[in-house]
C-alpha cells in the first residue's frame, strides 16, 4: 500500500513540476533582465521561432553625458494580431548576457509603463496589430552603445522571438554654457490618483524653463515652470481620477544654446500591490497542515472514545456465555471429584455416558 | 502542448465539479442519517459518491493551483484576490483530505455515530464550500462578476499573518498531522 502512495506522490510532483518549467504565458511582470531571460521563459530556447514583426527604434535628443535622451520603439505586424502577452527588451548588444542598458553606462530614468525597468511588458488586443514603448535613459559615461528592441510574444501555441537592428549613439561631451538638466536629475515617474503633482526640475546653466505636457491621444499644453530657488523649477500636474499617463517635456533656455528634453513619462496609478510571497506560501501551507491535523485529531478522539466504551463493555460476551441450566444429580448429589460449576457446564454429558453404559 | 491558462480551465472545472458533487452527497448522507430522508440504499450511495468525488477533486486540485499560478500574471501572487484565492485552496484541500483519511482509515463506523458523522460531513461540507468559493473569486479576478458577488465579499483585503505565526501553526500543524497519522495507521480497519 506505502509503494503504491510513494509512487502516486512522485508521480503527481513530477506532473505538477511541468507546469512550472513551460513557459510564462502569464508573463513575468516588468523588470531588468538580460535577453537570455526571455529565452528561458520560453522554456526550451528550440521550440522559439523568429517573429515576423516589424520593430522600429529611434532616439529622440542630443546624446549628452548625464543628460536624457528617449528611445522609443513600435513594433507591428499582422502577427501581433491575437490577444495576448508581449515583452519588449532594450538591449545593448545580442550575446544574451550582460546586456542591460546599466551594463554599457547607461541609466533608465524611466519607462513607459511607469517604471526604471529594461523589460516591459504589454497587452496586444484582438485587431490592432502594433504596441510601442518607450525608455528615457542617460549616459553615465562618454561612450558608443549600439541599442537594440528585442521582443517576445506568443500566437498559435508557439513562443515568438524578434530583435531589432541595431542603432548606434554616441556618447558627447557636454558644450560650455548648455542649457542642461542637473546631472542628478531623476524624473517622478509615478503619482497617486486623484491628486494634483507638483513636479520638480533641478538644472544648470538655465534661466527659463518652459513645459510641455499631454495626455495620449490629446493635443499639447504648454506651461511656464516657476523657479522655486536656485536652479530648481516647479510645475503643477493636473490630478487624474483614473489610471493614466501624460508625457512631459522641457524647453530649457539659457545663456547658452537652448535644449528640449526628451518626452517623460507620468503614471497616475492606484499604489501597487506588493506582499511577501514566501509568507503568503507558509501561510498557505500551515493552513493546509493545520486543518488537516486537526480534524484528524478531533476524529480520532471521537473514534477512540467509541472504541475504549467498546473495550471494556463486555456485558454482551458475559451474557452469550453463561452456563445452561444444570441437569438433575444422580442420587441428589454431585459424582465424586466434580464441583458443581463442572455440573453445569458438562453434566448432561456425563449422563449420557452413564446411560450408554448400563444399556 | 496547451498552455497554462487552459489547462488552468480544465483543471479547475474538474475540481469545482467534483467537490460540488461531493459537497451535495455529504449533505444528502447527513440529511438521512438523520432519517429527514429515508432511504437505505441513499445512505450507501451518498457515502461512496461523496468520499470519491472527493478523492477525485483533491488529485485535481494541485494541478488546478500550479497552472493558475503559472498562467497568472507575473508571480501569480500580483494581487490580494490570488492571494486569497490561494489560501481558500490550500484550507479546502486540507479539510477535503482529512475527510478522505478519516473514512479511508476509520472506516465506515464514523458514518454510523452521531459525532463523528457530524464531524465527517461538516469536514466535507466545508471543503466543498471552500473550493466553490476559491472557484468564484477566480470568476470576480478573470471576469469581474461571479455568483457569488451577491454576498459582497472582502477579496481585496489579505489576512497575512506575521511569518512567525506561520511557521508556529506549521510546526504544531506539522506535529498533530504526524501524530494523528501515526495513531490512525495503528488503529487502521483496513
Amino acid at each position: 500500500m506505502f509503494r503504491r502512495i510513494r509512487i502516486l506522490f512522485v508521480v503527481t510532483i513530477l506532473l505538477s513540476i511541468s507546469s512550472f518549467t513551460q513557459a510564462n504565458p502569464g508573463g513575468v511582470g516588468d523588470g531588468v533582465f538580460d535577453m537570455q531571460c526571455g529565452g528561458a521563459c520560453h522554456g526550451d530556447s528550440s521550440l522559439n521561432q523568429t517573429s515576423s514583426a516589424s520593430i522600429s527604434i529611434q532616439v529622440e535628443g542630443a546624446p549628452y553625458l548625464d543628460q536624457p535622451i528617449s528611445i522609443s520603439a513600435v513594433i507591428s505586424g499582422a502577427q501581433l494580431s491575437y490577444s495576448g502577452d508581449i515583452g519588449i527588451f532594450l538591449l545593448t548588444d545580442t550575446t544574451g548576457h550582460s546586456d542591460t542598458p546599466a551594463d554599457a553606462q547607461w541609466e533608465i530614468l524611466s519607462d513607459s509603463n511607469g517604471g526604471t525597468n529594461n523589460y516591459l511588458e504589454g497587452k496586444l488586443i484582438s485587431g490592432q496589430d502594433n504596441i510601442s514603448s518607450s525608455w528615457t535613459i542617460k549616459p553615465t559615461s562618454l561612450t558608443t552603445t549600439t541599442f537594440y528592441i528585442s521582443i517576445h510574444h506568443g500566437g498559435d501555441d508557439i513562443p515568438y522571438f524578434g530583435i531589432s537592428q541595431g542603432l548606434e549613439v554616441e556618447v558627447l561631451p557636454i558644450p560650455e554654457n548648455l542649457a542642461r538638466l542637473s546631472s542628478d536629475f531623476t524624473p517622478q515617474t509615478t503619482r497617486p490618483l486623484g491628486e494634483e503633482t507638483i513636479v520638480s526640475i533641478e538644472t544648470e546653466d538655465v534661466s527659463n524653463v518652459k513645459v510641455e505636457w499631454k495626455v495620449e491621444g490629446s493635443s499639447i499644453n504648454t506651461i511656464i515652470a516657476n523657479s522655486s530657488s536656485e536652479g530648481e523649477w516647479e510645475f503643477t500636474a493636473p490630478a487624474s481620477n483614473h489610471p493614466s499617463t501624460i508625457q512631459w517635456r522641457a524647453i530649457l533656455e539659457g545663456d547658452g544654446p537652448s535644449q528640449t528634453t526628451p518626452w517623460f513619462t507620468l503614471v497616475a496609478q492606484e499604489p501597487p500591490f506588493e506582499v511577501d510571497e514566501a509568507a503568503v506560501y507558509i501561510q498557505s501551507f500551515a493552513l493546509f497542515i493545520f486543518v488537516l491535523g486537526f480534524i484528524l485529531s478531533i476524529q480520532l478522539k471521537l473514534s477512540n472514545v467509541k472504541t475504549e466504551q467498546k473495550h471494556w463493555e463486555q456485558t454482551e460476551e458475559v451474557l452469550q456465555d453463561s452456563p445452561p441450566n444444570a441437569p438433575p444429580l444422580p442420587n441428589g448429589e454431585l459424582p465424586p471429584g466434580w464441583t458443581m460449576e463442572q455440573w453445569q457446564w458438562y453434566g448432561h454429558e456425563y449422563l449420557e455416558e452413564l446411560k450408554e453404559e448400563v444399556q | 502542448m496547451i498552455s497554462s491558462s487552459t489547462f488552468h480551465v480544465i483543471s479547475t472545472e474538474l475540481v469545482v465539479g467534483s467537490f460540488a458533487m461531493s459537497g451535495l452527497c455529504f449533505l444528502l448522507h447527513a440529511l438521512c442519517r438523520y432519517e429527514l430522508i429515508k432511504s437505505q440504499n441513499l445512505i450507501s450511495v451518498t457515502d461512496n459518491v461523496a468520499h470519491f468525488a472527493l478523492m477525485f477533486g483533491i488529485v485535481a486540485t494541485p494541478f488546478a493551483i500550479f497552472s493558475g499560478i503559472s498562467a497568472s500574471p507575473g508571480s501569480g501572487l500580483s494581487t490580494p484576490i490570488l492571494v486569497n484565492k490561494m489560501f481558500l485552496s490550500m484550507t479546502g484541500l486540507g479539510l477535503g483530505l482529512a475527510a478522505l483519511i478519516s473514512r479511508w482509515k476509520m472506516g465506515s463506523s464514523i458514518l454510523t455515530e452521531r459525532k463523528p458523522m457530524l464531524l465527517q460531513t461538516f469536514t466535507g461540507m466545508s471543503a466543498s464550500g471552500l473550493m466553490l468559493l476559491t472557484a468564484s473569486a477566480g470568476g470576480t479576478f478573470a471576469r469581474g462578476e461571479s455568483l457569488l458577488d451577491i454576498l459582497s465579499l472582502p477579496y481585496d483585503i489579505v489576512i497575512l499573518m506575521p511569518v512567525t505565526i506561520s511557521v508556529i501553526l506549521l510546526i504544531s500543524g506539522l506535529a498533530t498531522t504526524a501524530s494523528a497519522l501515526w495513531k490512525i495507521l495503528g488503529k487502521s480497519t483496513v
